[in-house]
């Protein structure tokens, strides 16, 4: 198959649950959508490498994140771009709006493993490979995140 | 229901209402094809050389330093040139004491006011350093790459490019490049904005 077919195929796979998990990772959508295409433009330029890649999709997740994460640093002083935040999308939704609520109120590396663990379903030894970091510190993340959930969980419904 | 469960519901449930346009994929291949052809010069060893020093200038005039180049305050309009000096990559090695010998002539040179010494280790540290949010370039370039340098400060009134080509043609340097003031061409640069670019 043509490179062009092979990438479109991967992009319609892939494209819109990238950008919608990197959206909560980063708590604002346009800049996840933004970097979404950074690197899948990355991807397109180095495809053959990156289709023979164990988890190509996790290697766009994570180009994503980090480019989104040194844009943020660089632009920290032109405060011009309004951000994109979760909630009001998310608050409309019937459903569990504090379980929401709480997701959003985790620090970024709290929400992103629960994120990659209970959006895109993904492992925990695919998020260690695709955030480059140990299995111990994912599975000790996401038992934090978890447990600061059923507290907050605790407490609101205690109310 | 164990809370695993209802993350799983709430974030797809949530997720679904984030809207997300996939229409473009068209126009991220062209960006990238475009891409391609202005990085094919960027790959090439001269390209990357010019990368480098156009880094590295721009940290010169805006004034920050790295750790293990003394930039304390430099002189406005003060002109940044990296003397990239052979390794035996693409020209027999520079020796000892032709290097010294260079360094003292730059360092008695009036239109010079600062020379430091890059090595090859310190130019491929510094380089993963400054490229951190290009894993893909990090990864192409190997640690040899780097060939060691002069980093040479130009004062404002000097003719740069003068100066660049005399020690361009002398033995033992590989190739001058005179930083150039602005925004290197190197992908990522681009401010995010749709796929139009």
């Amino acid at each position: 198959m043509p490179a062009e077919a092979e990438f479109e195929g991967f992009w319609h796979r892939n494209h819109a649950s990238l950008v919608r998990a990197l959206s909560f990772t980063l708590d604002d959508a346009q800049l996840a959508a933004d970097a979404v295409d950074e690197a899948m433009t990355r991807a397109f330029q180095r495809w053959s490498r990156v289709a023979g890649m164990d988890d190509p999709a996790g290697w766009v997740y994570r180009v994503a994140q980090n480019w989104a994460t040194s844009w943020l640093r660089k632009m920290a002083r032109r405060p011009t771009r309004r951000r994109e935040r979760l909630d009001q999308f998310v608050m409309d939704a019937p459903g569990d709006v504090d379980l929401i609520r709480a997701v959003l109120d985790l620090s970024d590396g709290h929400r992103e493993v629960v994120v990659l663990r209970f959006y895109l379903d993904w492992p925990v030894a695919r998020i260690a490979s695709a955030l480059d970091v140990a299995e111990g510190t994912v599975k000790s993340r996401l038992h934090r995140a978890l447990s600061k959930l059923r507290d907050s969980e605790a407490v609101t419904s205690d109310a | 229901m164990p809370v695993e469960e209802r993350l799983r519901e709430t974030l797809t449930d949530a997720a679904e209402r984030i809207d997300v346009d996939g229409g473009h994929v068209d126009a991220v291949i062209h960006r990238a094809q475009r891409r391609s052809s202005r990085t094919r010069v960027a790959t090439s060893v001269a390209g990357l050389l010019v990368m480098v020093a156009a880094v590295w200038g721009i940290s010169q005039l805006a004034g920050i330093g790295t750790a293990d180049l003394d930039v304390l305050s430099v002189p406005e309009g003060a002109q940044p040139v990296a003397v990239f000096l052979c390794d035996g990559r693409t020209c027999p090695e520079i020796t000892e004491a032709t290097r010294d010998q260079l360094r003292g002539e730059l360092e008695g040179n009036p239109s010079v006011l600062q020379v430091t010494f890059e090595s090859k280790q310190d130019a491929y540290r510094r380089f993963r350093e400054e490229f951190a949010d290009q894993p893909d370039l990090v990864e192409s370039v190997s640690p040899d790459a780097l060939p060691p340098s002069l980093r040479v400060l130009l004062s404002a009134d000097a003719n740069a490019e003068a100066f660049a080509d005399r020690y361009r043609s002398r033995q033992g340097v590989e190739e001058v490049v005179v930083a150039v003031e602005g925004e290197p061409v190197f992908e990522g640069t681009e401010p995010p904005g749709p796929a139009g670019q």
